[in-house]
């Protein structure tokens, strides 16, 4: 009702001004207020999937709250935070783990996977003072973003900014973190939600490529062993994100597709180390559980990693 | 033709009041007050949403092991009463944090200000292992019920029980103390 009340709103208006630009300007601030009024129609009851948990309280037919679906929200670290604790570990680059290569994807799927592939690899260069394939990459990501239809997130400052300042290692990184920001702002505020689910799932994949394959060997004693098994959480997240949009083939089929991934992660055990809240010199730790990860696991996750990302990032495959 | 000018200017007005009112976008980034320790850092894992009297809605996060995090509250200030809000374990889902409790626990010093009805309106906390966070915030006013908008709608609530409310999380690496 809302929606067929102010696209007649905006044809009125338009009709009176009789100019183009104002048709075009009208209809934007129509849509702005559809959207912001909750003016998307309501989303059928989504099942969740196996193995991940839910929560109750908000009713699946709000359009109210933290996301623009309604209800509660699942929100992903970004890539930056990772590798941003990764680096601390003094684990060296390695060439030729990410390419640099301009690359053509024709489905919105395949786009969107490939940005959010592109955001993790800007980040793990970013953090490693990678300045040449942390532009030639920012580059891609434009391209891509274009493509997506989504050229808006990178407006004339970010651009400038990256190409003034890439070759400063102090702000190398922060640039990263403040760009990646800026352009998930933007799609929040563009309610482009699906597209920035599939854009979460897509660096998550990633993000868990390079560290694999960074890691190289399993050992029990290694901390990034259990970096990597506490993204088990994360993916969870990146799942019940995906869910909120269940609905669109594409989000179905990056769900399924990623299972091979999703499930050694879902499946690994949690062993209690500590209470779950604690004070030491009146601060509050939080504790809980450690998440757990065997040899096997990792060499079965590596594995499922390096396939899917090498899949969704070739075009004749994707 | 002067009269559908004017008719039309006035839907015109009403279609951007419309829109710039309820817009939430950023909130957080514009009106939540962080951490003085200069050592925080921005995460991107803050959000806003629009929010309804009496509305209840779940941010859910994860808080990675040996890292600090600050989880700070805002919302419109045309909502008198403060936001009550808990920390939820996002596995056991253990009440962590409640701001009501909190409050009880802490008698509100003399000529302090009063702004937030004495609820506390942030938290902070250390990450001991990578956790998955439930941020439950509930706005004042009774539950909104079918029907109960001015449209008679439960997905179109009235105007003015509409508002923003914003979460800024920081965080920064845990400090370690001593030699």
């Amino acid at each position: 009702m809302l929606t067929l009340r102010a696209i007649f709103l905006s044809v009125i208006i338009a009709e009176q001004m009789k100019k183009q630009y104002l048709t075009y300007l009208i209809s934007g601030i129509v849509t702005a207020s559809l959207v912001s009024c909750g003016g998307e129609p309501e989303k059928p009851e989504i099942p969740q999937p196996e193995n991940v948990e839910t929560l109750s309280p908000a009713e699946p037919s709000q359009t109210w709250g933290f996301s623009s679906e309604g209800g509660n929200t699942y929100t992903v670290p970004s890539p930056n935070e990772l590798f941003s604790i990764i680096k601390q570990s003094n684990l060296g680059y390695m060439d030729g783990l990410i390419s640099t290569e301009a690359v053509n994807y024709s489905s919105s799927k395949a786009q969107a996977l490939n940005f959010g592939r592109i955001t993790a690899d800007i980040a793990y260069t970013a953090s490693y003072e990678k300045f040449q394939e942390s532009i030639t990459n920012f580059d891609n990501l434009r391209k891509i973003g274009d493509d997506l239809g989504i050229s808006y997130v990178f407006d004339e400052m970010m651009v400038s900014r990256v190409t003034d300042n890439m070759d400063n290692p102090d702000s190398l990184e922060v640039i990263s973190t403040d760009s990646y920001q800026a352009i998930i702002a933007m799609l929040e505020q563009n309610e482009k939600g699906s597209t920035l689910a599939i854009i979460a799932a897509g660096g998550f994949v990633e993000s868990v490529y390079i560290l694999t394959s960074l890691i190289d060997e399993y050992s029990d004693d290694n901390e990034l062993i259990q970096r990597l098994a506490d993204q088990k959480l994360v993916m969870e997240n990146v799942l019940d994100y995906l869910n909120l949009y269940a609905e669109e083939t594409r989000v179905q089929e990056v769900m399924t597709e990623m299972e091979s991934v999703s499930d050694v992660f879902l499946n690994l055990d949690e062993e209690k180390v500590s209470a779950d809240m604690a004070t030491d010199n009146d601060k509050v730790v939080l504790g809980g559980s450690r998440i757990l990860m065997s040899a096997e696991e990792f060499n079965e996750l590596k594995a499922a990693a390096a396939n899917y990302r090498n899949e969704f990032s070739n075009p004749s495959q994707s | 033709m002067m009269r559908k000018l004017g008719f039309t200017l006035v839907l015109f007005s009403l279609v951007s009041l419309m829109a710039g009112a309820q817009d939430c976008h950023n909130f957080h980034k514009r009106k939540c007050y962080g951490s003085d320790n200069a050592f925080m850092s921005y995460n991107t894992q803050s959000k806003s949403g629009m929010f309804v009297l009496g509305h209840t809605s779940d941010l859910v996060f994860v808080a990675h092991s040996g890292q600090d995090y600050r989880v700070s509250l805002c919302h419109d200030k045309k909502v008198e009463e403060p936001l009550k809000f808990q920390v939820i374990d996002g596995r056991s889902k253990e009440v962590l944090f409640d701001n009501e409790s909190a409050a009880l626990d802490t008698p509100m010093e003399e000529g302090m200000e009063d702004e937030d009805g004495g609820l506390p309106q942030f938290f902070e906390f250390s990450a001991d292992v990578t956790k998955k966070i439930i941020i439950r915030i509930t706005a004042p006013g009774p539950p909104p019920e079918e029907g109960s908008g001015k449209r008679g709608r439960h997905s179109e609530p009235d105007p003015e029980d509409l508002f923003c409310v914003g979460v800024l999380l920081e965080n920064m690496p845990t400090p370690k103390l001593g030699f």
